[in-house]
Formats: C-alpha cells, sequence, structure tokens
C-alpha cells in the first residue's frame, strides 16, 4: 500500500542502551534506563570514574571509560544529571549540565556547578535527565531493595530507584516501580523478581487498566501472582495480569546484555508503542491507547475506551508482535467495558486480539509475502480490535498509526527503508518511526 | 459494528418467476431472458402488431396484436399492467420500414394493447419487428435505460443472425439454440456496462442436457467478433461458469434445479450506473447465484487508480455446481476462494491485459473472519452483527497484493436464519439502507422487503 499519512504527531525515543558502562549488571541499569526514558528521558547511566575539580566551583563528572559516547545520546548540556550513593553526602544531588566536553582518548565528561562538591572516586551512581519530552507518564509508587526497611509510600510519586543498587532483590524482597500514563489512566508495573528460584533477576511486568489502579505490593513481600492470563478485576488489585510466574517473567528485565529499548509516543499522549529489541529481533512489545471508531456501544465517549496489549516474552524465543501471537492469542486488553447488565459499575477488563484483513484462514501479511507485484508496495493493514470472551463479544474499534505488515519482511525493516525511515517494522506490525537506524542488538 | 454510510444512492428491480411445468430448458431460457432484459431496465416485448399514424408524420399508435413472444412479467398483451408508461421509453427494431424503428418517448397509454409516442419519420403500416418497454425501474440514471446495454446478440440461426450491433436477439425461445440438434450453433449475448466498461457474454452452444451455457466476462477490453456458429472473444476475457462442451459443466448461473420452483431474481443499481449486483435466488431456500460488476475503489484514500486498467471488477459465481446455500454468497465462497476478476495491464502500455482472480479479504483473526465467530450472537456492545468492508486481494503470481476495495458490498456474520436473517433489512429503523443476503450485506433501496 501507499505509505499511509500519520493520524497523529510522535515523540520518540530510539535506541537507548541499558547502559554505558559494561560492568554494570545489565539487567540493573535497563531497568532504569525503562523507567527514565517512560518518566522523562534518560541518556545515559554509568557509575565509574571520579568528580573533578575544574575551577572554582565548577566539577567534572568522569566516566572514565570509553562508552560513554555522545553519538549515542547528543547533547545533554541542560540535562539534569542526578548523583546518588557518593562517600561525600555533599556530592549527592541534582545539577544542571554545563558542558559535555571530549576529554581526549574516547572519553567525555559532563561539567557541572556544585559549590559544596568534594573531589572523589565515584562509588554511586550518576544518570543524566533529559527534559525535552512531553511523555505523559507519571512515576506512582515505588519501592527499592535493600534500602527500603517497610514498603514504599504508596502513591507518593517518590522515585526510589535511583540508581543501580535500589534495583535489586533478595528471597522474596524485590524493588518495583509503577508508572502511569495520565491520559490513558493505564498503568504499569515493572518489578524485580525475587531470588528464590534458579531464575534469578527476572523482571515482571503487568498492566492495570483505568478504572483499577495497582495497589503498590509491598517490596518486603511476596511477589503478587494474581490469576494466570485471566482477567482480575472487582478487588484490589483489579488489574489485568499478564504475567503470572516467574518463568513467564520478562526476558529483557533479566540478565540480557545489549538490548535496546525504543518507545514512542503521540502528542497528545493518547497513544504510546514500546519495544525493546536484541539480537537482531523484537523481543516485547507493548501498545497503550485509545480506541479510535470505537463501538459506540461500548462507552458513552466512543474515543475514550482503551487498550493495551503486552508481548509475554519468557526466553530468548518467546513471544514477538506477530500475527501468531497478536491475532491468533489473545494479547490486547480492554478497559472501561461496562457490564452486559445496567446500573452496575464497571467492574471487569477483557482481552481479545488484533484484527487484520485477510483471505483464506490467513492473515493479508501471512498470504501476500512479496510486493503488490503491481505497486511494488508491501501490503499494510489497518489494526482492528475483536474480543471473543463471552459477556463481552464482538468488533470493539481501530486503533490509529499501526498496521499489520508481511510476514516475509525481517524485524527492524522500514519504509521506505533506505531513506527517511518513517516507519518501522515490528515483529509484523508497522509503526511510526523517527528516522533513525534502528538498532536492534 | 456501526453500519457505514453508501459511497451511492442505489434502485433495485425485483421479478419472480414460477418454472412450475417447464421443461428444463424452457426454464433456464426464460430465466436467461429474465436476467437480461431485468439487467437491461426492459421488461416489455411484442413482435407483431400495427403501427397506427394518429397525426400524420408525428405521432403514432402502437397496436400490438400478437403476444407470442411475451414470457415476461406482466407481459399478457396489456399495456395498462406494467403500471404508469407516460414518460418511459420503447424502442422499435426490426420494423417492416426501418424508418420505424428507434427509441421513443411514450406519450399515452391508451387502451390495453396501444400505446402512442411520436416518431417524426414514421411511417404507418404493418409492424413485423419487436418493441421492448422500459420498466422504469432505474430513472435515476439518466432516462429510462440504465447504463447497460445490449452491445450484440446471436440467435443462433440464419433467420435473425448476429453481430456486434447493438440489437437484442433474445425474444423468444426459439432465439435460443442449444439444444442437442444444434451441434454448431451458438446463441449469445452481449450485455455491456456504458459507465464502468463491464461485459458479460452469455453463450448458449450444443448441450445435451438443454439447460447449460457459458459465462464470460471482460473488464475492460470488451468482446469482438461472434457469429450464429462461433461466441465473441474478448483478449482479457474470463470464464466464470462453464467449460465448454464438457457435460456436467457449465452451469450459468441459473441451474438445471430451478424447475418447479419459484425463481427470484434482484438487481441492485447504483443511481450512477457504477455499481451492480445482482442475485439469482431460489424462494424460500439460500440456493442461489450471485453477479455483481462495479468499479473498485483504492483502499487508502477511495480514488480509482488501484492498477493498471478501468479499476472494475466482476463478481462471479462458481457456476460449476449445484448452487447450494455453501457456495451462496458466503466466506466459504468468496473469502476462501478467488471469485472477482479483474483486468490488469502490467506495464500500463498494453497489450496484452490479463483477466486476474481475486480474494474477497475481511477481517479476521485466528484465521476466520469475524464474522465467522459466534455468528448467531450479537457483539454485547449495542447487540449488533458484525459488518465489515471488503478488500481485493489477489494470489496470482506476477499480480500478488491488496489491490482494493469493493465500495458498497459488506461482509456480516455467518448466519442464514438466525441472528441478522436473510433477507432483513438495516438499520432498523425503516430506512432499509442494507440488505442481508447469505453473509453479505448489500445496499438497499430503502423499500422494506423482508420475507419477500
Amino acid at each position: 500500500m501507499p505509505l499511509p499519512t500519520l493520524l497523529k504527531t510522535w515523540e520518540f525515543i530510539t535506541n537507548v542502551p541499558a547502559g554505558g558502562d559494561t560492568a554494570i549488571t545489565t539487567y540493573q541499569s535497563q531497568a532504569l534506563a525503562i523507567k527514565n526514558t517512560l518518566t522523562n528521558t534518560v541518556t545515559h547511566i554509568f557509575n565509574r570514574g571520579n568528580i573533578q575539580l575544574v575551577s572554582g566551583s565548577t566539577y567534572r563528572i568522569n566516566p572514565g571509560d570509553t562508552t560513554f559516547d555522545p553519538a549515542d545520546i547528543g547533547s545533554v548540556v541542560g540535562f539534569i544529571i542526578k548523583i546518588r550513593g557518593m562517600t561525600s553526602a555533599a556530592n549527592n544531588g541534582d545539577y544542571t549540565v554545563t558542558g559535555q566536553v571530549d576529554v581526549g582518548g574516547g572519553v567525555y565528561v559532563l561539567e557541572y556547578t556544585n559549590g559544596a562538591a568534594v573531589a572523589e572516586a565515584i562509588v554511586g551512581s550518576v544518570n543524566a535527565i533529559g527534559t525535552d519530552f512531553t511523555f505523559p507518564l507519571e512515576l506512582v509508587h515505588s519501592a527499592n531493595y535493600p534500602l527500603s526497611s517497610s514498603p514504599s509510600g504508596v502513591g507518593d510519586g517518590v522515585d526510589r530507584i535511583e540508581t543501580l543498587g535500589h534495583w535489586n532483590h533478595s528471597s522474596n524482597l524485590q524493588s518495583y516501580f509503577v508508572l502511569r500514563n495520565t491520559v490513558t489512566g493505564t498503568e504499569f508495573l515493572l518489578q524485580n523478581g525475587n531470588s528464590t528460584t534458579a531464575d534469578d533477576n527476572r523482571g515482571v511486568v503487568r498492566v492495570a487498566m483505568a478504572p483499577n489502579v495497582f495497589d503498590a505490593p509491598a517490596y518486603n513481600g511476596s511477589i503478587p501472582t494474581g490469576p494466570s492470563r485471566k482477567i482480575q478485576g472487582g478487588t484490589a488489585p483489579g488489574h489485568v495480569t499478564f504475567i503470572d510466574s516467574f518463568n513467564n517473567s520478562w526476558f529483557i528485565l533479566n540478565l540480557v546484555a545489549d538490548a535496546r529499548f525504543h518507545c514512542m509516543i503521540s502528542s497528545d499522549g493518547e497513544q504510546l508503542r514500546a519495544f525493546w529489541t536484541y539480537d537482531g529481533l523484537d523481543r516485547m512489545f507493548m501498545l497503550d491507547g485509545f480506541v479510535r471508531n470505537a463501538n459506540a456501544a461500548w462507552a458513552l465517549d466512543p474515543d475514550t475506551p482503551t487498550v493495551a496489549t503486552l508481548s509475554f516474552p519468557g526466553n530468548a524465543t518467546g513471544e514477538r508482535a506477530t500475527f501468531a501471537i497478536m491475532n491468533d492469542l489473545e494479547r490486547v486488553a480492554l478497559s472501561r467495558l461496562p457490564p452486559p447488565s445496567p446500573g452496575i459499575l464497571p467492574k471487569y477488563n477483557a482481552v481479545g486480539h488484533l484484527t487484520s484483513e485477510g483471505y483464506g484462514s490467513a492473515a493479508l501479511g501471512e498470504n501476500i509475502i512479496v510486493p503488490n507485484e503491481l505497486s511494488g508496495e508491501w501490503p499494510l493493514a489497518p489494526v482492528g480490535i475483536a474480543v471473543n470472551t463471552p459477556q463481552y463479544r464482538g468488533r470493539m474499534g481501530m486503533l490509529p498509526d499501526i498496521w499489520w505488515s508481511s510476514t516475509a519482511l525481517s524485524a527492524g525493516h522500514t519504509f521506505p527503508n533506505s531513506t527517511s525511515r518513517d516507519f518501522i517494522q515490528v515483529g509484523d506490525l508497522v509503526l511510526p518511526w523517527n528516522g533513525d537506524v534502528p538498532e536492534f542488538m | 459494528m456501526t453500519l457505514p454510510a453508501k459511497e451511492r444512492t442505489y434502485e433495485k428491480g425485483v421479478e419472480t418467476y414460477d418454472t412450475t411445468g417447464l421443461t428444463p430448458a424452457t426454464a433456464v431460457q426464460t430465466l436467461q431472458m429474465l436476467q437480461k432484459n431485468l439487467w437491461l431496465g426492459q421488461s416489455h416485448f411484442g413482435f407483431d402488431g400495427t403501427i397506427n399514424e394518429i397525426t400524420p408524420g408525428t405521432t403514432y399508435e402502437l397496436v400490438a396484436t400478437t403476444q407470442s413472444g411475451h414470457i415476461l412479467k406482466n407481459l399478457v398483451g396489456d399495456f395498462t399492467l406494467d403500471g404508469d408508461l407516460v414518460g418511459r421509453s420503447i424502442e422499435l427494431q426490426n420494423s417492416t420500414n426501418p424508418l420505424n424503428d428507434g427509441i421513443f418517448v411514450i406519450t399515452a397509454v391508451i387502451d390495453a394493447n396501444t400505446i402512442q409516442y411520436t416518431n417524426a419519420n414514421g411511417v404507418a403500416g404493418a409492424f413485423g419487428g419487436e418493441y421492448r418497454v422500459s420498466d422504469g425501474r432505474f430513472t435515476a440514471r439518466g432516462g429510462a435505460f440504465p447504463a447497460w446495454v445490449c452491445k450484440g446478440s446471436s440467435a443462433g440461426s440464419t433467420g435473425k443472425g448476429a453481430g456486434m450491433d447493438g440489437r437484442d436477439r433474445w425474444h423468444a425461445l426459439s432465439d435460443f439454440q442449444f439444444t442437442s440438434t444444434d451441434v454448431a450453433n451458438h446463441s449469445w449475448f452481449v450485455l455491456q456496462n456504458t459507465l464502468n466498461g463491464a461485459e458479460i457474454l452469455i453463450d448458449h452452444a450444443r448441450d445435451t442436457l438443454q439447460r447449460r451455457g457459458q459465462g464470460l466476462v471482460s473488464c475492460e477490453n470488451g468482446f469482438t467478433g461472434g457469429s450464429t456458429t462461433t461466441r465473441p472473444s474478448a483478449t482479457d476475457e474470463f470464464m466464470f461458469a462453464g467449460i465448454p462442451f464438457v457435460t456436467n459443466t457449465g452451469y450459468w448461473f441459473i441451474t438445471e434445479n430451478w424447475q418447479s420452483t419459484v425463481i427470484q431474481i434482484i438487481f441492485i443499481a447504483s443511481t450512477d450506473g457504477m455499481q451492480d449486483f445482482m442475485i439469482a435466488r431460489r424462494l424460500g431456500t439460500y440456493e442461489g447465484r450471485f453477479l455483481g460488476t462495479g468499479i473498485a475503489g483504492d483502499p487508502e484514500t477511495g480514488s480509482l487508480i488501484p492498477w493498471n486498467g478501468n479499476n472494475t471488477y466482476v463478481i462471479f459465481p462458481d457456476g460449476r455446481s449445484r448452487s447450494l446455500f455453501g457456495n451462496f454468497m458466503s466466506y466459504g465462497e468468496y473469502n476462501d476462494s478467488p471469485r472477482v476478476v479483474i483486468t490488469v495491464d502490467k506495464d500500463g502500455v498494453g497489450p496484452g491485459p490479463t483477466a486476474v482472480v481475486c480474494f474477497m479479504t475481511a477481517e479476521m483473526f485466528v484465521s476466520q473472519a469475524v464474522g465467522r465467530w459466534h455468528p448467531y450472537s450479537p457483539e454485547t456492545f449495542g447487540k449488533l452483527f458484525p459488518v465489515h468492508r471488503i478488500g481485493l486481494a489477489s494470489a496470482v503470481v506476477g499480480y500478488r497484493g491488496r489491490h482494493a476495495y469493493i465500495p458498497d458490498l459488506l461482509y456480516s456474520g455467518e448466519s442464514e436464519d438466525q441472528g441478522v436473517a436473510q433477507n432483513n433489512t438495516l438499520p432498523g429503523d425503516g430506512t432499509n439502507l442494507w440488505i442481508k443476503v447469505g453473509h453479505f450485506f448489500l445496499p438497499w433501496d430503502g423499500s422494506d422487503l423482508r420475507r419477500f
């Protein structure tokens, strides 16, 4: 099909590495990268080197290795750097980056001003936070292990995952954070798995869709397992549980090196897409947004029903955003579903399928594995939503700015493929893209 | 799902015919005539009579004295039975004096056998040709005559002969020469849509069962040639019904099983002449045939440039087996099998246009269309049944791809007698914009024809 015109304007964060310091346990920095990317923007995380006095009250953060390459992140001047865990407490704090200097040998340093700083070797962690994105995600709960001795303040909005050491676990103790999309109301819980099994350091992701929200699970309690891929409604925490055990935990939050995180969101905040890449493939997919052209009877306002979808990778060969997963299996959750009987408050969410145009018992993109032999264009089929669950059956609506492609194309294929790269293939889906060369490390 | 807005406005024609007591050959011949005339928007035929001059040089009366060829609805020799004919067209052919031939406007109905019209060149005298009167069903399409015309015909005999001359030679059963003894003769008829370019060729030749024929379409180039012993051909022709001269094949639209029953033929046409759908069904059953032509739309913009051609598509029945419901307007027939033909001139410069078959796509999950899941249960929210736009996709090597969509034709739930029942119209507010036939919703003209 001809490349479509986007219905919305999009902001992108692409090719976000887990962390610049290869000595850092990857799953920790990956989690931090995700959190900071979604809540604002993380540009880099590092904890090597030292703090050097340049002159007066100007100090440098010297990461001490060559992996801190501005080419990865662009200029961070004006961003906030957050320093935590230093030997001298006077070095901790939030500062504005005033300079980004190439000191030779492939080493870059960041300059900032701290009138009370003390030169010392870095023992804590530093990350630089940008402010040039408008993602409407806010952190609503957090807990860290091992620093907190009691359950975190529920809903206090305090970010307790600021250093690598904050993302940890022990036995049944774990760190977590909950992000909320303030536009759609959807909440995402990312949780560090415990170490009671051999699958140490696994991450868990859950989604709660408005009007349900997460109760913050206690960091020092058992990880709430919830029902296995069922609709859990009515009582707290009232969330759609995609992951029900550690063995189904999210792969990228585990011990994976060189994963890349990519996220995009519409400027009105109504649509969010995120995916993780590793070893040449997309590995996980996450979507949150309002439904377009929704079943008018689904909600009073047909524009406000919300959907969220996740793939459920448990290992390196886990689920991807493919026809086999998203079209054949129930991988989309819908919220704001009024019950069949009027007068009862919304209680349940439902799960369904992402529909595709097709023929002969297969989707269009499964049947057509060559470009259109008349126009030379690959098929791009709209993505709809259908629910097959009793009491909620029906075609529920469409999703904007997302299409099905062909199974013949590889993950990371861009459209146009060698020029502006306005769209990218993730699994068998196509999303808007910002023109970057996609990294599928 | 909410019903979409129709892209065009539609009119309809509906005819019923009782084949009880007819031989198979007679039933098929009669039904072919019925279809042809419905397509042409014509219903009235006569052969013998007198043209009487009323006012010299201008006004004439046609007095139909013999009705031997009348086999169609209401054609019992009574012009008053077809409603108000004043203002409709009458076409005269093969008059004894050629000056009497032509298309004229009826100015009065004098009595059951007499109508009046004006022909400045008319000559009073015995009338030995044929006349036909528009039935007025498609008046919105620029006059009494619709987009479809007779491009040419053959009566299969030396009497009326054959030619691609615009002459309609199918007036009587004797104009169909396809009995077992007519070894070499062909009776054929070419219907041409002057707006979207589609042409349909109905061809009858020798068949031992005397009830079969061939159906061919040309989406762009059109049929040429043909005689009483050969059918016309088109460089982009596609045979959708029939394998010539092979026994037990070649059922054309109406099959042998239509004896001793009541047949209903529904013709749904857009007022701009661009979309036409014809359904022939055995009343009270789910057996039938579906045929349609039209201009496909671009999948993204709605513009009309999906491929190198004139964008005309023809939906055809399988034509090779008895018409049980299983292959009548069903997902199984049109989503699982390619039942649409388009003409593609691949390099855009010709020659070499090719007829390409396409599937009619549907929105799906888990390997089947949304409408095939729970066909008897409406959606929870809104209590509606799903309706989906239909696309065209080809799996023919060299022409693979999604090419366009079909305007104003929708898939619905896979239900026949439950849920949204066969023949129900939607929406339920009395406006009756769509009608359910098989697994489809077709555009409707607003009339309530439930349980017709």
